[in-house]
């Protein structure tokens, strides 16, 4: 086990990409514990041989058509159209746009890199600094993976066997309430002068009705997903290839924006990403492989006796766990790893499945903005063309006031559990 | 000589865009096709009333081939996700590295060639339960992948050698 | 210790009668030899059965307890025991595996993959449960919509009953079993009420379709290496093991249908004449199919076996 871990770390911090890093430290432990390296080739296959997982391409797909349409600058017109001239308006339609932004797209990484380019420069112009509109960016990116379609929760679902429609409904709300913490913190921060007067805006001058029949058909997406599965019209992976046609049809009809050019580079882009999140997966497996036999699972048990009959301690627990390793891991990573861990405590403890899920893919996603490597703090640098530190002064109080919605979700699992518990 | 050589370079380098191409291509129209099966399998069971009963197969192995045909573009065109070192800006450390970086995808990809053609040989005599599709099939995309990778970060390799920019 | 065994299995929760004989084995085999054997148990953290079936094959894994649906794929001619309404009852089914048929099957296997059965458990025979209506007869299943797994026999089975089969993954059969995507579904009892399933499912019908045998597996090379003495503890346990999977999941059946009646949910033993009615309207569509796939001499074999086997147990 060690041999995985320092192999791992060393091979990080000689810059090979975090899918080689795992490759590699696998291989070397599979050969330093003595195991059949015959096994390699069937983790590579039999991991991301999975119906469950399958799903993840798709919306991968849906978003990539989407963004072909040219929909993300539609959304930002709308969602400040919406907004109106209040004080901080800009900030506020960031967010609003994400959370618009959330229903096409599965992933943080995605929303930072589409939605960053617009508002960070168009809200330096306007007066705001350049590290509150990145911080402001990020934190509202995160919704992404909460409000279905999620990638997160679908390889959630593949890894632990919860039903990715729960989870896909059960994100719903706390995706709202993340957007909300997101305005407390905007509102908080214009009352106390900090945010520049509202500004007229470059606007197209297209009608609003126009805009509002492109938003609808942007949300009817997650609509025909949640409908579509919940209904029980088709399987959530089926839903996903659903996805992909409903926004091929509303690129040809509604935005009429799309050509088979850009179509086929959309397919190349989901291609592409999608090959990089299974390849990922498929590289960890061997590392994991290791883990496992070198006997990792018997945490689980020390965890069992630990935290016997304290669900709401474990459910602290582990988001201070999931988020220390956030810190440092990607959440497709840490669900492999460390969820199958923590599950069957959980169970044992009477904590529902899609209530400790919801929990903990909301603190992984928290993990994709904290320093030292989340991901889309390196995206929006570069962006914005700005340093760490200040970045940070200004993210610290959306990073606090997210954190506060999820001790909310933990000690009222209504927010998470109601709403699939209605529909389903 | 170094003529030579840089006109060696250039061909591996337009070498490596055409396997790129047609990596990203396939996997594509692989992608293309998993989407247009998802619909056929959807319009049998409630149209037709008569449940394929390939698809899932198809789908999921179709995925296999996309995930490796995109693990070659992904290292041609460094798509996967890395840290950001502040030590990999300076010049020696960073031709450190960069060497081995390549050095670590070459040794990584001879893996993947040697043991998929294994995994692939291996699972000769084994057929999926549903479409009865050889197991072989899915299996002959990692060592394929290792082919894919091993020719684009040998060129890596061999510029970062020489010291100079590749060409992408 | 001399001996490791990793044994990895896709039991992970203590209720499980599978689990329960597997931490059995491991306690008989580790006292047995004075510790000179050790078995380090893996729970649904190396992969399904498919995966298991192929790392014992590769000798990653030592030992492994599938189910023979995940072994097909590696040795087709296991799929004879999926011909429904074949086996009678459980009784027939344990006096199967004694029976000539069964050592032939099982050391073919062994010659074809490299892979030796210890002992074979019945796993349970798989039943309806639906929505609509109690199954009593064939025409009962007339139009219903019923999940199965994406499996030609399963499938081919719910045609031949005039049902529509609608292949969706093990995750979401709850769920689309609430939303009314599909009417019904086909498991084991026990899985039924365990599962969450039956709090969904009006009507259970124990039409005992198809049996359920499980293999505990082990690499035959590796086997081939160990000491006599060795090979019998593993042996003795794993026999153990088959038995004491059986007769818990045959205990825990009385407790799985007062579990799912607590739940409001109708469980119906069907007769034994409504059982000859649903293998004859049943079998033969999916005895052709596995006849065009294994040749008509196995299924005869297979079949002639049965009828023995039913004779040894109840006489004429
Ligand atoms: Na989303
Ligand atoms: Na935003």
């Amino acid at each position: 086990m060690p041999v995985v871990i320092g192999a791992f770390i060393l091979f990080l911090l000689l810059g090979l990409p975090l899918a080689y890093a795992f490759g590699l430290a696998g291989l070397w432990g599979i050969h330093e514990t003595g195991l059949n390296l015959k096994v390699v080739p069937t983790r590579l296959i039999t991991t991301i041989d999975s119906m469950t997982l399958l799903a993840a391409p798709f919306y991968i797909l849906a978003g990539e058509i989407m963004n072909a349409a040219g929909i993300t600058d539609r959304l930002v017109l709308l969602s400040r159209r919406i907004v109106g001239g209040i004080r901080g308006a800009t900030a506020y339609a960031n967010v609003l746009a994400s959370i618009f932004f959330s229903g096409i797209s599965g992933s943080s990484v995605a929303d930072t890199a589409a939605l960053g380019q617009i508002f960070v420069h168009g809200m330096a112009r306007e007066g705001y600094s350049r590290a509150f509109s990145s911080a402001v960016t990020v934190a509202s990116a995160i919704i992404g993976p909460i409000i279905p379609p999620s990638i997160t929760a679908v390889i959630y679902s593949a890894i632990t066997g919860v039903s990715v429609i729960s989870l896909f409904v059960a994100g719903v709300v706390p995706g709202l309430l993340f957007g909300l913490a997101c305005f407390a913190v905007i509102f908080v921060k214009g009352r106390r002068g900090g945010l520049p007067e509202p500004q007229r805006v470059a606007d197209d001058g297209t009608p609003t009705w126009r805009l509002l029949i492109d938003g609808l058909a942007v949300l009817s997406l997650p609509v025909v997903i949640v409908w579509g599965t919940v209904g029980g019209v088709f399987t959530p992976t089926e839903a996903g290839g659903v996805a992909c046609l409903h926004a091929l049809l509303l690129g040809v009809f509604v935005f009429r924006s799309i050509t088979l050019k850009s179509f086929w580079t959309g397919l190349q882009n989901a291609a592409r990403s999608s090959a990089t999140v299974f390849f990922l997966v498929a590289m960890v497996s061997l590392a994991s492989y290791v883990l496992i036999i070198e006997g990792i699972g018997s945490i689980t048990q020390i965890l069992q006796i630990w935290f016997a009959d304290q669900p709401v301690r474990f459910m602290l627990g582990s988001v201070g766990l999931l988020l220390v390793l956030g810190m440092f891991l990607e959440p497709t990573i840490i669900i492999i790893v460390f969820i199958p861990l923590l599950t069957p405590v959980a169970r044992n403890l009477g904590i529902d499945d899609v209530h400790f899920a919801m929990v903990a893919i909301l603190t992984l996603t928290m993990g994709m903005i904290t320093p030292p490597v989340g991901i889309n703090l390196f995206i929006i640098l570069r962006i914005a063309k700005i340093g760490m530190l200040p970045l940070l002064r200004e993210l610290s109080a959306f990073l606090v006031a997210e954190f506060v919605v999820i001790l909310l979700i933990i000690l009222v699992p209504a927010l998470s559990v109601w709403l699939p518990n209605l529909l389903t | 000589m170094v003529g030579e050589q840089m006109n060696f370079l250039n061909g591996y380098s337009r070498l490596v865009r055409g396997v790129d191409q047609w990596a990203l291509n396939l996997a594509a129209a692989m992608l293309l096709a998993i989407v247009c099966v998802n619909a056929l399998s959807i319009f049998f069971r409630y149209v037709v009333e008569a449940p394929l009963s390939w698809s899932e197969e198809a789908m999921r192995y179709g995925n296999i081939w996309v995930t490796y045909l995109g693990a070659i573009a992904a290292q041609v065109r460094s798509d996967h996700m890395r840290l950001e070192l502040p030590y990999a800006s300076h010049p020696t450390m960073g031709q450190v590295l960069r060497l081995f970086g390549a050095a670590a995808a070459i040794v990584l990809a001879l893996f993947l060639v040697w043991l998929g053609t294994r995994g692939a040989l291996a699972a000769l005599g084994q057929r999926s339960p549903s479409a009865r599709i050889p197991m072989s099939l899915p299996y002959a995309a990692v060592p394929l992948a290792g082919i894919g990778i091993l020719l684009a970060a040998g060129y890596s390799f061999l510029c970062a050698l020489r010291r100079v920019e590749e060409v992408r | 210790a001399d001996v490791t065994v990793k044994f990895a299995s896709a039991f992970a929760s203590p209720e499980i009668a599978e689990y329960q004989a597997i931490a059995a084995f491991k306690d008989f085999v580790e006292s047995r030899s004075g510790g000179e054997i050790e078995i380090k148990l893996f729970a649904q953290s190396l992969g399904g059965d498919r995966e298991m079936f192929e790392q014992v094959q590769q000798g990653s894994l030592e030992m492994s307890f599938p189910a023979d649906g995940a072994i097909a794929g590696f040795y087709p001619p296991v799929q004879v025991l999926s011909i429904p309404y074949a086996v009678p009852s459980s009784t027939v089914a344990w006096r199967l595996f004694e029976s000539d048929f069964m050592k032939g099957l099982t050391d073919d296997m062994r010659e074809q993959t490299g892979v030796r059965t210890l002992a074979l458990s019945e796993s349970g025979f798989r039943s309806m449960s639906n929505n609509v209506r109690t199954i009593k007869t064939p025409e009962d299943m007339v139009g219903l919509k019923m999940r199965t797994m994406e499996s030609p026999v399963f499938m081919e089975l719910m045609r031949s009953l005039g049902s529509v089969p609608t292949p969706l993954p093990a995750t979401e059969i709850v769920i689309s079993l609430k939303q009314g995507v599909v009417d019904g579904q086909e498991n084991p009892i026990p899985t039924i009420a365990n599962s969450g399933i039956g709090e969904v499912q009006k009507f259970v019908s124990a039409d005992e379709h198809v049996l359920g045998v499980q293999f505990v597996i082990t690499n035959d090379e590796w086997w081939n290496g160990l000491e006599a003495k060795h090979q019998q503890i593993l042996k003795d346990g794993s026999i153990l093991l088959a038995q004491l999977s059986q007769a818990t999941k045959q205990a825990q059946m009385d407790e799985a249908i007062a579990k799912l009646e607590g739940m409001g949910t109708e469980v119906y033993i069907n007769s034994l004449a409504e059982k000859r009615m649903f293998r004859d309207v049943a079998q033969p569509g999916v005895r052709a199919y596995i006849e065009g796939l294994l040749g008509t001499e196995i299924v005869a074999d297979y079949l002639a076996a049965v009828d023995l086997a039913t004779e040894q147990v109840y006489g004429n």
